[in-house]
């Protein structure tokens, strides 16, 4: 049977055109889905996790969800892990477990979570794709290769289609790729901005000075090419500005996203201007966005303490956690392996599909698959909310939702 | 970068003698053995004197891709794509045979002139791509925003 216009959960750009034939539960075709969206719609009923495991051993669901209680009642300091693979109500209902615990919150680092709080603080608005594909003549990839991560975000939204207002699509609008090394991204940018890493913040700078008329000071280089860059810009309305993970690998990240974020409020005088953090993960927008309501931070934070926690490896090294829920996220390849030998058969999971974690988990709870076999809301790259639907039933396991309310309700 | 056969390449390989046999002038020659309105054999200098005989082979090696080519001279290596949708909603002729992919949908239509299936490009009606006759249009907008190198206008 072909089901059409489902939702991809392939990553965070979260396309709806994509359709689907079903035979026997499992997805036998796609037609609109990029090879990453292919993969993760087709595979994963190879790569699933049958049964509730405890000790390796088969069990069922309830006996699964009364060993975690126990587990995560008798530890002294337990750590809720997770959110970004998960819908926006599975987040709020980790959080609400991590007060009653009074246990550490955390999730892996994400583009999200450096760029929104400073977003909110510097009150830098944000517009839909929907309205970068109808309006932005201007697109900057800055730290992020769409081709490589968001296959196809020029396709579906910022590059090829035709809007509104761009109305000749590719040919109205201008691409620059910023970034530390070269990627396939560049191959479809008119503007290709090798940059030293790190070194963003004074690009972004050096760009919002020359729009306001003054000269920045850079290498002969890459001054020419900003130079270039802002005689491009200057003839823009709509600045359409995408934030990804390679940004991450600057220590300093937390700096050099305010440092362009400050540029970009500069330019909102002259421009429209949008900013998108492309996480890659389908729910890093909702995770970030949900801990920075709750919480007002988007650091790992100690419910205990009621403040922000140090780093998860640094509370590995040190033992400061005696038992993990990791929320259908692969906790242990966040952390050197050396430390990660300390976590194992102090965890519990709930998990789509097979993982390193789930392989090292002393309970491990398989659930639907998000966006297939379960209904949620998650938040796209562009912070709009998701509706997904379910389009395979699947009665032999229960939703992260269920196994989240339920152990709520437990504790 | 296009891979595409200028006609300053092939002319390099012709006598240069604007004898005008062939029925135009040896750039004009040119320009028409790349879309394959004239063959090698259309220039009796090149093929029955011998002293062009290294520019003749210089020559056929030189249009050899012309011939494994698909009727409208675009390549399309299947193995190599992403399924990114860039040509689908670039292509200039595809948004017209269905339109919801000028906004960047996926083309749905069985009329469309590509679509992407199982994550991979799937050739529909390549009959209709401008670069083939009546029109033959020079577009290579497939090849330029072709992220993986899959597409490959080879003339
Ligand atoms: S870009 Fe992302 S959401 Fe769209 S089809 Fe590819 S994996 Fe799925
Ligand atoms: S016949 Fe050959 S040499 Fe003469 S004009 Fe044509 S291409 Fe040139
Ligand atoms: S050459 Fe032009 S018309 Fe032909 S398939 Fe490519 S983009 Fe479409
Ligand atoms: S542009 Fe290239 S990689 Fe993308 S779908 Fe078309 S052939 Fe595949």
């Amino acid at each position: 049977m072909m089901i059409e216009n489902i939702v991809c959960t392939g990553c965070s750009l979260l396309c709806n055109d994509v359709d689907v034939e079903v035979q026997a539960s499992s997805i036998k075709r796609t037609r609109g889905a990029c090879s990453h969206g292919d993969s993760r719609l087709k595979g994963f009923q190879q790569n699933r996790l049958r049964r509730p495991l405890i000790d390796g051993t088969p069990t069922d669901i309830d006996k699964a969800i009364e060993a975690t209680t126990e587990r995560l009642k008798s530890a002294k300091a337990p750590l809720i892990y997770g959110g970004e693979c998960s819908s926006n109500r599975t987040i709020e209902l980790a959080l609400k477990l991590a007060e009653r615990l009074e246990a550490y919150y955390d999730a892996p680092p994400s583009i999200c979570r450096v760029v929104i709080p400073i977003q909110e603080e510097l009150e830098i608005k944000s517009f839909s794709l929907d309205e970068v594909l109808d309006e932005a003549d201007f697109i900057i990839y800055w730290g992020v290769s769409a081709a490589d991560t968001h296959l196809r975000h020029a396709s579906r939204y910022a590059v090829m289609p035709r809007g509104s207002v761009v109305k000749m699509g590719r040919e109205s609008r201008i691409v620059a790729t910023i970034d530390a090394r070269e990627s396939m991204t560049m191959k479809i940018s008119q503007h290709k901005i090798l940059i030293d890493p790190c070194f963003d913040t004074r690009i972004a700078k050096a760009i919002a000075d020359l729009v306001d008329g003054y000269s920045p000071s850079l290498d002969d280089v890459t001054a020419r090419q900003i130079a270039i860059l802002v005689s491009d810009l200057k003839r823009a309305s709509f600045v359409a500005l995408f934030l990804g993970s390679n940004i991450l690998r600057c220590n300093y990240c937390g700096e050099t996203v305010r440092g362009i974020l400050e540029s970009v409020r500069r330019l909102s005088a002259r421009y429209k201007c949008s900013v998108h953090p492309m996480a890659e993960n389908v729910n890093s927008y909702g995770q970030a966005k949900i801990m920075w309501k709750t919480l007002k931070t988007c650091s790992p934070y100690s419910f205990k303490e009621k403040k922000s926690a140090e780093p998860l490896h640094v509370l590995v090294a040190r033992q400061a956690i005696d038992f993990v829920l990791a929320i259908n996220s692969d906790v242990l390849t966040q952390i050197p392996l050396e430390a990660s030998r300390s976590l194992r058969m102090k965890l519990a999971c709930t998990t789509e599909l097979r993982s390193i974690t789930q392989e090292n988990s002393v309970i491990a709870m398989p659930i639907k698959i998000l966006g297939v076999e379960a209904g949620g809301v998650v938040t796209r790259t562009d912070g709009v909310n998701v509706d997904l639907k379910p389009f395979i039933t699947n009665d032999e396991v229960p939703s992260e939702e269920e196994v989240l309310s339920r152990l709520l309700a437990s504790i | 970068m296009s891979s595409r056969i200028s006609p300053l390449q092939v002319y390099k390989f012709l006598p240069g003698l604007n004898c005008k046999k062939c029925g135009t002038t040896c750039m004009g020659f040119a320009v028409k053995l790349i879309s394959r309105q004239a063959k090698i054999e259309d220039c009796p200098p090149l093929v029955n004197d011998p002293k062009y005989s290294d520019k003749l082979t210089k020559l056929r090696d030189l249009l050899a891709p012309l011939t494994s080519a698909t009727e409208t001279l675009v390549q399309i290596d299947s193995d190599k794509c992403i399924g990114c949708g860039n040509c689908i909603v670039a292509c200039p002729e595809n948004i017209i045979l269905d339109p919801p992919s000028a906004r960047g949908c996926n083309s749905k239509s069985p009329n469309a002139l590509w679509t992407v299936e199982d994550g991979k490009i799937k050739v529909l009606h390549l009959e209709k791509c401008r670069r083939y006759p009546p029109s033959r249009m020079n577009c290579n907008v497939c090849e330029i925003v072709c992220y993986s190198g899959a597409i490959k206008v080879v003339a």
